[in-house]
């Protein structure tokens, strides 16, 4: 008989530590905006994967041990609400590892580290959360900026004369810095503003208004004006170098906002009404959204289709299969039945054939032209239905199909028996796309739309069949980016600037208590270890925006990223003596973040770009606030509780096992 | 053939406590409960050696539940531990570091197992009498009239378990909901059937979004949102059915059935679910709600007259729905509902938190169940959370009965020793009459007991802090290792009552040896509120269970083991 019972290992706070600082060693090249992809293989199988971020690298990697498995399910809350900075997260997590243990290492108590460590926290969030600007100051600034450029390039050739010239570039400089000083304030250097407008005809339709959202008019195609929020500058600062994916995102946005109803479409991205259709063997060039949910269909399909393409079709959906023996979640079939006839009962027609004349005898009762269903049909009963022009999609996603149900008002059934005139909806218009080949069949791409849908579908497209996975996470990447900048309503600086601001903000903590006088000074004598611990964390981040410029290429190594960071740092002590107003400093952050932008351009690309570039405003690089500090959180959070476990135990062992020989075994 | 290998005969260990093997398992054991103990304890990792979940606990009921012992002395000791926990939730580890530790004292002293477990059975009774005393001097009068006492047994309760992960903002919070919920709970006047609290579990919001709700909050797939905007707000009528209304015959589980062909079964009971259904609408019921699943057409059938359909309540929800409404459950379809099986609701309300739709049902009349939200970031440390607040609210339900606490911070532990080392002194001789041993047995079992206390109280240390113990109150004082100590804050005690004065003279807490001399702990005259304070009823129990199951292992003579 095999004694089944617990083990208990009394692991120093180290081990545990040291295998989370181990395991994020794998996230320093996912960090930043130009990623390295990774090829994982299995050696079983031999099949290979390419990963280009950390919650994917760690889905497929399959590591075990506890430390490991905590991290993937903090990676996967994470990735399941966010969307992106699991490489922040991972990085942090293994940084500030670090710092746990080498405050260990100093003899520093647990409980103080634990103490110190949310403190510092604490200091950094508040110092972000001041600096942190709002999404329309953002979206205004550029759009000035771009003005002036405008102006800038017109004044050389054009009727402008110079003075005017002048004169609206300097009152664009004062509204400018206006704007900066308080990031909070709005636009109230209208009046010049409005004075400019009217000199200068701007390529597009931009009204400024006296008003606490920046409306943008846009002229539609069938003249109907729609006053919404024009996500595309907003899309420029977050886009972290996925252009293209967010060219698409900023497109759905503008798809939704056209076809939503006016009481509806509140927001300026739904992402809950996105949905991703992948296109292998496309070129990437092909990647385009459309309104309304477009599907693969075969040939026969694709017939019909082009048959029912004019007109406005009743739909009707099911939820499960649609077949006989289909019975709704929760139905438990009997196991054991036999059926017993006498012979004249026997009529010839089995069930399933009476079944699909009865369903197709409502479908046609109905009227039916179009059915989707969320699980699988019957082959027979798509057979019939194509040959009386019903067109049934299957395999179609519950959010989708509820989303036709509130805009066609139709009513999801679970047996099509329960199909009446009140669950059948209208007013839903097919078209055939494009014909699409792929491992020799032919299918034809589809497009199921409806009027009062804001439902919108990606299509991506990628010519490498292995990177697709990756496009489709950095799509919904952008796509959450912008979500929770609006959510949000604020914006952080980014490309590093957030985190130069908690070093700086870490090291001149001690400074700030000296010049508050004594009274804080029995408190700083009791907690001596603390300005360790921050000094610690301080250089954790100086690590992270080290790896952040060795990633985008500006400099060759990190310890010329050290030097440079460590001068940004003192200039900013030198020209601004410390106070509370981080805005000021935003200016000089600006110039820091234009480095990081500029990548690796050598001097004369830039020469030769000098002229186009005036004309491409630079948007600044921005983060989302509510991600980057859920970011902060979540890796301490995995730290504290790694640090504060000082015991494993293992429960269902064998007695006999070598494996558990140095555990005690209970 | 029944057997393909002889029988094995049983194994008998005789005296197992002498075994140097099974002391260093005590050991082990001891050392796991008491590094968990406290508000700086440390954390434990659970987990299966096969895989599956992670489980990082300090909870003593989490952990011994997902831990499988093969040692008997061990198992017993869990049993124990879990036993006291199911009745009271507070003080598991407390009755294992103390039980454990009666037992390593006991035999680093030399005591005679018999001689041991008559004695410590003697200083029970006199901690007993000690402790349900008027005049003891670690316990408090709990004053329902202020909240304070109430809010301060919740917050050491949570405070308690650092797995939880909250910063003293968080945790004022947490408290101040486990006291309310608890308040809403306790039956007005005019009921006396005691409310309950349900916890709803939500990952991914912060603490602060934690809340309590009255009534009853049931989770609304996203896929069958339920639509309120067509009904009128008011009470309404409500029924429960606790069979499944999935249309199917799974009461006659694995029976055979023989069925005509021609008859269809499931159309049959369909039918009979819908007349059910016409009943109940003609009946003008406003909510029909299922433990099991219901049948789609019925929930059509159900929606389009304008009722609100839940199904898959589940267990733990159809009980107080019962409750709190007053309808009875309905385990068949086939009768129909008589109309005093019709509940009362207050109301419905939607709410939307985390991603997540919940239905809220309220009361009609002053019904005592309430749910409490619970948000945090992390799944472990919601576990915990929740965990904690179960128990917090289960000890503030324990002062009902009993209205007292007892100090906490060690306080306790500590004046207690005291005063048993006192009054065994005093008493020696006629105690050690009356237990049948000589008087320094007598005295060294008491020594042993009371470094049995002292341990519990140092447990509360995993920093290398220094804990004292002053010498006229009796008290539980912390230091600082690396303070400067030229400061000019004046540090009280650990539990609060006892400010620092310069002529309070203070020894080291040393769990090998309480070398000083015998004192009676002085009362403390101050109006003040200590700042932690530790259930009493539970604490009570906790020494009661722990010195008996002490006193169980040090008669464990022979342990005899079927090896089959």
């Amino acid at each position: 008989m095999s004694l089944l019972g617990s083990a208990a290992i009394n692991q120093g706070h180290h081990i545990g530590l040291q295998q989370l600082e181990a395991m994020a060693a794998a996230a320093h090249t996912f960090l930043g905006p130009s990623k390295r992809y990774k090829m994982i293989q299995d050696e079983a199988s031999g099949e290979a994967v390419l990963v280009c971020s950390c919650y994917r690298l760690l889905e497929q990697l399959e590591l075990s041990g506890s430390v490991a498995q905590l991290l993937r399910e903090t990676t996967h809350a994470h990735w399941g609400t966010m969307r992106s900075g699991t490489a922040s997260l991972l990085f942090l997590a293994g940084v500030w590892s670090r710092v746990a243990l080498e405050c260990l290492h100093q003899g520093i108590s647990i409980r103080h580290i634990v103490a110190g460590m949310s403190k510092g926290l604490e200091v950094c969030l508040e110092a972000c959360k001041r600096s942190a600007v709002n999404v329309e100051s953002v979206v205004c600034k550029a759009d000035l900026q771009k003005q002036r450029l405008r102006g800038k390039s017109q004044s050389g050739g054009d009727c402008m004369n110079t003075e005017d010239g002048l004169l609206s570039e300097l009152s664009l400089s004062i509204g400018v810095r206006d704007l900066a000083q308080d990031g909070a304030k709005t636009i109230n250097s209208v009046p010049t503003l409005c004075f400019l407008k009217d000199q200068y005809p701007l390529k597009h339709n931009l009204k400024l208004k006296h008003s606490r959202h920046f409306n943008s008019n846009h002229i539609t195609e069938d003249g109907r004006t729609n006053t919404r929020f024009d996500i595309a500058r907003l899309a420029e600062a977050v886009h972290h170098g996925c252009e293209m994916t967010m060219s698409l995102v900023i497109e759905a946005s503008r798809i939704q906002c056209r076809y939503s109803r006016e009481n509806q479409c509140r927001k300026a991205l739904d992402v809950d009404k996105l949905v991703t259709c992948l296109l292998p063997g496309l070129s990437e060039e092909h990647s385009s959204v459309l309104h309304g949910y477009v599907v693969l269909l075969s040939a026969e399909q694709a017939l019909l289709v082009k048959g029912l393409e004019e007109r406005t079709l009743k739909i009707s959906l099911v939820h499960g299969d649609l077949s006989e023996k289909h019975r709704h979640v929760g139905f438990n079939r009997p196991k054991n039945v036999t059926y017993i006839s006498d012979c004249s009962d026997l009529t010839g027609i089995s069930r399933e054939e009476e079944w699909i004349d009865e369903a197709l005898r409502i479908l046609l009762n109905l009227k039916v032209d179009i059915v989707l269903v969320s699980g699988g049909v019957t082959e027979q009963l798509k057979d019939h239905c194509l040959h009386h022009h019903i067109l049934i999609i299957e395999h179609v996603r519950v959010s989708i199909l509820n989303d036709f149900a509130t805009a066609t008002g139709a009513l999801p059934v679970s047996y099509i028996t329960q199909l009446s005139e009140r669950c059948v909806g209208s007013g839903v218009c097919v078209k055939t796309l494009r014909d699409y080949r792929s491992e020799g069949t032919e299918w034809t791409l589809v497009s199921v739309v409806t009027d009062g849908t804001a439902l919108v579908t990606a299509l991506i497209a990628g010519s490498v069949h292995a990177k697709l996975q990756s496009m489709e996470d950095q799509f919904w990447s952008c796509a959450y980016r912008v979500h929770h900048a609006l959510k949000d309503g604020k914006l952080l600086p980014g490309a590093g600037t957030a985190e130069l601001i908690c070093i700086h903000q870490l090291q001149n903590h001690g400074n700030v208590s000296e010049e508050r006088g004594d009274k804080l000074d029995a408190a700083r004598a009791v907690v001596p270890y603390e300005q360790v611990i921050l000094r610690l964390m301080a250089e954790g981040w100086m690590d992270y925006v080290s790896t952040l410029m060795v990633n985008t290429g500006h400099v060759k190594s990190k310890t010329q990223a050290w030097t440079c960071i460590a001068q940004h740092i003192k200039q900013w002590e030198n020209r601004v003596p410390w106070s509370n107003e981080m805005p000021e400093t935003l200016l000089k952050m600006e110039n820091y973040s234009e480095i990081m932008q500029r990548g690796g351009e050598s001097e004369e690309e830039e020469e030769e770009e000098g002229m186009l570039e005036r004309e491409r405003v630079k948007m600044g690089v921005y983060d989302n606030m509510t991600v980057k500090f859920e970011v902060w959180r979540r890796a301490l959070d995995l730290v504290f509780l790694i640090l504060q476990t000082d015991t494993e135990i293992v429960t269902g062992i064998n007695n006999r096992e070598g494996q558990y020989r140095d555990f005690v075994i209970l | 053939m029944s057997r393909v290998c002889k029988k094995k005969s049983s194994v008998c260990t005789d005296e197992p406590l002498t075994d140097d093997h099974m002391c260093h398992k005590l050991a082990v054991m001891r050392h796991a409960l008491s590094s968990c103990y406290g508000p700086r304890g440390r954390l434990k990792q659970i987990h299966n050696n096969v895989g599956g979940q992670v489980q990082i606990t300090s909870t003593s009921a989490v952990l011994l539940r997902a831990m499988a012992f093969s040692e008997p002395l061990i198992r017993l000791i869990s049993a124990a531990i879990l036993d006291h926990s199911s009745r009271f939730s507070d003080c598991g580890l407390f009755t294992g570091v103390f039980c454990l530790g009666l037992i390593e004292h006991g035999k680093r002293l030399g005591l005679g197992s018999a001689v041991a477990s008559r004695v410590y059975k003697y200083l029970l009774e006199e901690c007993n009498r000690y402790l349900s005393a008027d005049d003891c001097g670690c316990k408090v009068q709990v004053d329902f009239s202020s909240i304070r006492s109430l809010i301060t047994l919740a917050h050491t309760a949570v405070t308690s378990k650092p797995a939880c992960m909250l910063n003293p903002e968080e945790s004022q919070h947490i408290a101040s909901l486990i006291v309310q919920a608890f308040l809403r709970s306790v039956p007005s006047a005019s009921s006396n059937i005691f409310g309950r609290t349900l916890v709803v579990a939500l990952e991914g919001p912060p603490v602060s979004d934690s809340a309590v709700f009255p009534g009853l909050l049931v989770e609304v797939p996203i896929l069958q949102s339920v639509d309120l905007k067509n009904r009128n707000p008011g009470p309404c009528k409500i029924v429960l059915f606790g069979t499944s209304l999935s249309g199917d015959c799974s009461e006659i589980g694995e029976a055979a059935l023989e069925i005509q062909v021609g008859i269809n079964p499931e159309k049959v009971v369909l039918e009979q679910l819908l007349k059910l259904g016409e009943r109940v609408v003609q009946d003008g019921v406003g909510v029909f709600a299922c433990q099991k699943v219901i049948h789609p057409v019925l929930q059509q059938y159900l929606k389009e007259r304008g009722l609100v359909v839940i199904e898959r309540l589940g267990l733990a929800l159809i009980e107080p729905i019962a409750q709190m409404t007053g309808a009875l459950i309905m385990a068949s379809i086939c009768s129909p509902v008589p109309a005093k099986a019709y509940g009362q609701l207050g109301g419905l309300h939607l709410h939307r938190i985390a991603s997540k739709e919940l239905l809220q049902l309220l009361p009609s009349g002053e019904a005592a169940v309430s749910t409490m939200v619970l948000c945090h970031r992390n799944e472990t440390m919601l576990e915990e959370l929740k965990v904690t607040c179960q128990r917090a609210e289960h000890v503030l339900r324990l002062t009902l009965k009993e209205p007292y606490a007892l100090i906490g911070g060690g306080c306790t532990e500590t004046v207690l020793s005291a005063y048993i080392k006192h009054t065994s002194e005093s008493k020696a001789s006629e105690a050690a009459l009356s237990v049948k041993c000589s008087r320094a047995e007598f005295l060294l079992a008491t020594e042993a007991f009371c470094c049995s206390l002292h341990s519990v109280a140092l447990s509360l240390d995993h920093d290398d802090q220094h804990f004292l113990m002053d010498l006229t109150h009796a008290h539980c004082w912390v230091t600082e290792e690396d303070a400067h100590s030229k400061t000019t804050t004046l540090h009280p005690c650990c539990c609060g009552l006892v400010k620092e004065r310069a002529d309070l003279e203070k020894i080291f807490l040393n769990i090998s040896q309480t070398a000083h001399h015998s004192f009676l702990p002085a009362p403390i005259k101050s109006d003040d509120q200590p700042r932690l304070l530790d259930s009493f009823t539970a604490k009570l129990n906790a020494l009661n269970v722990a010195v008996e199951t002490a006193n169980l292992m040090l008669n464990a003579r022979y342990i005899i083991r079927d090896v089959n």
